[in-house]
């Protein structure tokens, strides 16, 4: 259950491909397919640091779990320089594979031990 | 994970990306993407992993100058 809510973001982005390409403008198919790419690994990696806030997911993952987002978003932005110029640009395979590794090290950082420390206390209530 | 865990998960981040991705296929069959949609997706792609945290630390009530913010900051440098 947790390996297929962690993957939800990648399956959503797979499964866009057949819905796009019936468009008629492959300039808005490049653009959809990015968008929901770019939607879907930012959530995945916002709802992972709201699990480390909350002591749910140790924090030993999340360097390698931010380097995975931020060469992530280095593809993105190239990826998106290059469909923006060329309307018939495919998804690079280097997008495709940062994004899946960003999933995997979220789905690898969930799925170790309980965090052995006691999280952070509440915060307290602001004026 | 706890039920109640992933339920505020869903509500959270699962039924905005939803409403996002059924947007984004509704239109779909638009005409070619403007420069403002392609300046947004930029904007979006411009964020960092500080940026994301900053925000996740204000939507639970954390004051990213406090002590507690940052050492949650300092584990995204």
């Amino acid at each position: 259950m947790k390996r297929f809510l962690c993957l939800i973001p990648l399956l959503c982005v797979l499964a866009l491909p057949p819905v796009v390409t019936s468009c008629k403008n492959p300039g808005r198919a490049s653009y959809t397919t990015l968008a929901a790419s770019e939607k879907g690994v930012s959530d995945a990696y916002e709802a992972y640091l709201d699990g480390v806030i909350k002591g749910q997911v140790r924090t030993n993952e999340v360097p390698t779990v931010s380097r995975s987002f931020e060469a992530f978003q280095a593809s993105m932005r190239a990826t998106i320089d290059q469909a923006s110029g060329n309307t018939n640009a495919p998804i690079t395979g280097e997008l495709a594979t940062a994004a899946a590794n960003i999933i995997a090290a979220i789905q690898k950082a969930k799925e170790a031990s309980p965090p052995k420390f006691s999280p952070l206390p509440p915060p307290t209530p602001q004026p | 994970m706890p039920w109640l865990t992933i339920a505020q998960l869903i509500a959270t981040y699962g039924i905005p990306f939803t409403e996002y991705l059924i947007n984004l296929i509704r239109n779909s069959g638009g005409p070619a993407p403007t420069v403002a949609e392609w300046a947004q997706l930029k904007s979006m792609a411009n964020v960092t992993s500080e940026d994301e945290m900053t925000k996740v630390l204000s939507l639970n009530g954390i004051d990213p100058a406090s002590e507690q913010g940052k050492a949650f900051l300092a584990l995204v440098k």
